[in-house]
């Protein structure tokens, strides 16, 4: 009887082959995770990679994926603009990049196609969320300025 | 800025259809945010990077 032999000797080339890709499978992982980095650093949104230091608004960069200047460019305002002009330009810009209402009538004659960018309005919803933020830390930091060692550079000024 | 992305920022699908419907989208578009109506001219900038790029990768392939 070879039986038992024989089922070793299945079992032994089973295992073999399963470590052998097992291994292989290992390295591809570790290669993945080596390259990941630099691929997402490349398609980055513009200045994000920057945003390294532990201040504030870099770790407020990092999480909104968006830079100040950035949030300032989409909602059109300037650095000396006051904090009022974000939330009309806000407001202008995401009427303007809603979907149009459908038609109360049909109306007669070919339709029109109506396009509008849902990728835009939610950009400048994030930009608004972005300046937000950072108004906010800069009054948290006014109020809550007792060391003068954690001063922030707040980008945005708090109203005057 | 990539295909996908322009895609998007011009609020349109990809398919066979893309370039006959991409002019009419970024004239749209482009009047819903211009810079002289109080739209951002980064967003206008966008918006011609988007179609310019399509325009090149699009308007060649098809025929």
């Amino acid at each position: 009887m070879s039986s038992p032999k024989a089922i070793v000797q299945i079992v032994v080339l089973g295992a073999q082959i399963f470590g052998k890709a097992l291994l292989a499978a290992g390295r591809q992982a570790a290669k993945n995770a080596q390259s990941r980095p630099q691929a997402v650093l490349q398609n980055e949104a513009a200045g994000v990679g920057n945003a390294t230091s532990g201040s504030l608004t870099d770790k407020l960069t990092r999480e909104h994926r968006m830079t100040v200047d950035e949030a300032r460019l989409i909602l059109n305002l300037k650095k000396e603009d006051p904090i009022e002009h974000t939330l009309r330009n806000y407001e202008h810009l995401f009427k303007a990049n809603s979907p149009p209402p459908p038609p109360e009538k049909p109306v007669a004659g070919r339709a029109k196609a109506a396009y509008h960018s849902h990728y835009l309005q939610s950009k400048v919803v994030r930009a608004k969320e972005r300046l937000d933020a950072e108004v906010k830390v800069a009054v948290d930091g006014d109020a809550a300025s007792t060391s003068p060692a954690e001063a922030q550079h707040p980008t945005s000024p708090p109203p005057p | 800025m990539d295909r996908k992305e322009a895609i998007a920022i011009l609020g349109l699908k990809d398919g066979p259809q893309l370039s006959t419907k991409l002019k009419d989208a970024h004239r749209q578009i482009m009047i819903a945010n211009h810079p002289d109506r109080g739209g951002s001219p980064y967003l206008a900038s966008k918006i011609n990077e988007a179609k310019e790029l399509l325009d090149k990768t699009d308007g060649t392939r098809g025929r």
